[in-house]
């Protein structure tokens, strides 16, 4: 025992001055992992403390669990929670199943050219920053210039403020971004399609099967193992409704059906600077997040064998 | 044409019409002038071109010069550059170190750094943010370019290790060592150039990300005209000129002509590096 410990540091030091120069190379990315990514999470200590800036995190005093009570008896925070989930909820239900139907539809256009223009148009808004489709969603609804009112108006209704309607902010939040990762999640599908063994298509046409029939039993199901993957992902990512969506869409208006944990923190930690508070919840979103992961990791072991690990 | 062939092409074409309306709409309204875009569509730019009236180029004379967003476009690049060498020049060090250094416990170093994509941005807002404030780095561009090269470093490192660790034949380095090359010498002679595919796609990734990236630049840089990034200034906009939508749009237009450029020109690196990343993720 103790002769392999003393082998092992002999090793390490006899690497290190063989591997000098490779030594120095890593230091940099050391540096900035222990401050950028492991110093940030020492700090989360500071949700168990009635954080002080004068008397630094160490010094600051315990107060045990006392700002995760007040966040599940604040009405506000519950709403929050309730959004985000929901908000989430809604963006799985229909924003997971939509890539892989353009991946499937596509899939059936023969016409390389036309094919290639639709794909490359449905990717094109992945590369436009929220703040700009913000902008554009709320030219498009515009009460007294958009097009959506001005239709409206050709119909004879009453023009309608979309950007202060409450019943109409999920599905707007859930629809724009659809309208921008759709083309985006579909070019992973593509290329699992594209590898799909051709010899299964032909056997499916010499026993009669249509396009859709083969699309159905030969094309969802080899997009099993990466459907299954990515569904994973993103329950695991359940409790990120989507920060800059919402933050460039919401108003003190709709707060109350769209406010998002994500938002919340925000103004509660860099606006008002209830650091405690604010980490308290970042922290509980976050194990949450990650029981929700393995959680699902777990379920779909239990059921097929294409889980993560 | 059978009918469910017609139907997939139909509902395609209205996809892709919907698809580009937005930014078309927001392209037309940028050069028209304030009365035609509250009086009109902006498609009737478009069915009536040579009415007058129906094209400015005011707007955008407006919108960079009295609104800043031309500074905001230069502190944008000055930000998004930096922020894009950084972590790309730091993670092949790294990466190159960690894949070539036999040493117990290389294993424990990949692990730590893999581990750390999963953890949130927004968890390490706050103690950087503490810290910055002790360094005085808060609004600075050093401030935010460390910051930015500390968030997308694990996923460089992650990234390149994979591919160095990988497609690069262990014979050549090995050759190159016997051959008396230093580390530093096999580096940038051989490593780094046989490497480029990889960096140009987390090149990509990084560079546009930092460029959309709202939070980030609110939290370390805040909404000051001198220091605001194009995204800063624009949500500004939104807020101050709500009704104003000629110089919105414009506004938008200088915000996304970059990813435009990029989305275009580079198009097929990033779906290679797209997938080069999901195969091995």
């Amino acid at each position: 025992m103790n002769d392999s410990l003393d082998l092992g540091r002999r090793s390490l030091r006899r690497s290190i001055l063989l591997y000098r120069g490779l030594f120095i190379m890593l230091l940099p990315a050391i540096a900035w992992f222990l401050i950028f990514e492991y110093y940030p999470m020492y700090g989360v200590i500071i949700a168990f403390k009635k954080y002080r800036i004068l008397q630094g995190i160490l010094g600051s005093p315990w107060v045990g669990l006392d700002n995760f009570e007040r966040l599940f008896r604040s009405p506000q925070f519950l709403n929050v929670f309730r959004n985000t989930l929901l908000i989430s909820f809604y963006k799985i239900i229909f924003g997971f199943p939509a890539p892989i139907l353009l991946a499937l539809l596509l899939n059936e256009v023969r016409a390389r050219h036309f094919k290639k223009v639709v794909q490359t148009i449905s990717y094109l808004p992945h590369f436009i920053s929220w703040v700009v489709i913000a902008a554009l969603i709320r030219q498009l609804l515009s009460p007294t210039s958009g097009v959506v009112n001005y239709l409206l108006a050709l119909a004879g209704l009453e023009p309608v403020n979309f950007m202060i309607e409450r019943g109409f902010f999920r599905p707007m939040v859930v629809a724009a971004n659809i309208w921008k990762d759709v083309g985006w999640g579909s070019i992973i599908y593509l290329a699992a399609i594209s590898s799909i063994d051709p010899q299964l298509y032909e056997a499916a046409r010499v026993d009669g099967a249509g396009r859709f029939r083969q699309a159905v039993s030969i094309t969802l199901p080899s997009l099993a193992p990466v459907i299954v993957i990515l569904f994973i992902l993103r329950v695991g990512f359940l409790m990120n409704a989507g920060f800059e969506e919402i933050f460039n869409l919401y108003n003190p208006i709709t707060y109350e059906v769209g406010d998002i944990i994500d938002t919340y923190v925000y103004r509660v930690g860099l606006v008002e600077f209830d650091y405690s508070y604010s980490t308290a919840i970042g922290l509980f979103k976050n194990v949450l997040g990650l029981l929700m992961l393995l959680l699902t990791n777990f379920i779909v072991n239990r059921f097929s064998e294409y889980g993560i690990w | 044409m059978r009918p469910a062939r017609l139907l997939i092409w139909v509902f395609l074409g209205a996809l892709a019409i919907v698809w580009t309306a937005p930014t078309l709409g927001l392209l037309t309204s940028s050069f028209r002038p304030a009365e035609a875009v509250a009086n009109s569509g902006w498609w009737t730019a478009l069915t009536q071109p040579f009415a007058a009236g129906q094209w400015t180029l005011r707007n955008y004379e407006r919108v960079i010069l009295a609104d800043n967003m031309g500074n905001a476009f230069l502190n944008s690049l000055l930000v998004t550059i930096p922020s894009t060498v950084i972590p790309i020049t730091i993670a092949a060090f790294a990466a190159y170190a960690i894949a070539w250094i036999d040493f117990p416990g290389r294993h424990l170093i990949f692990i730590l750094i893999v581990s750390l994509l999963i953890v949130p941005l927004q968890m390490a807002l706050i103690p950087v943010l503490r810290l910055y404030t002790g360094l005085r780095l808060n609004g600075t561009f050093l401030g935010i370019w460390l910051a930015h090269t500390g968030f997308g470093l694990p996923l460089a490192t992650y990234l390149l290790y994979g591919y160095i660790a990988t497609s690069i034949s262990r014979e050549i380095i090995e050759s190159a060592h016997t051959d008396g090359a230093t580390p530093w010498i096999t580096f940038t002679r051989l490593v780094l150039p046989l490497s480029t595919p990889v960096v140009a796609s987390f090149a990509i990734f990084q560079f546009l990300w930092v460029w959309n990236d709202l939070l980030v630049a609110l939290v370390f840089l805040g909404t000051k005209a001198e220091l605001a990034l194009v995204t800063t200034r624009l949500a500004e906009l939104v807020g101050s000129r709500g009704q104003d939508w000629h110089v919105l749009t414009s506004g938008a237009f200088v915000t996304m002509v970059v990813p435009l450029i990029i989305f275009f020109s580079l198009q097929r690196y990033f779906v290679r590096g797209l997938m080069a990343g999901s195969v091995k993720g």
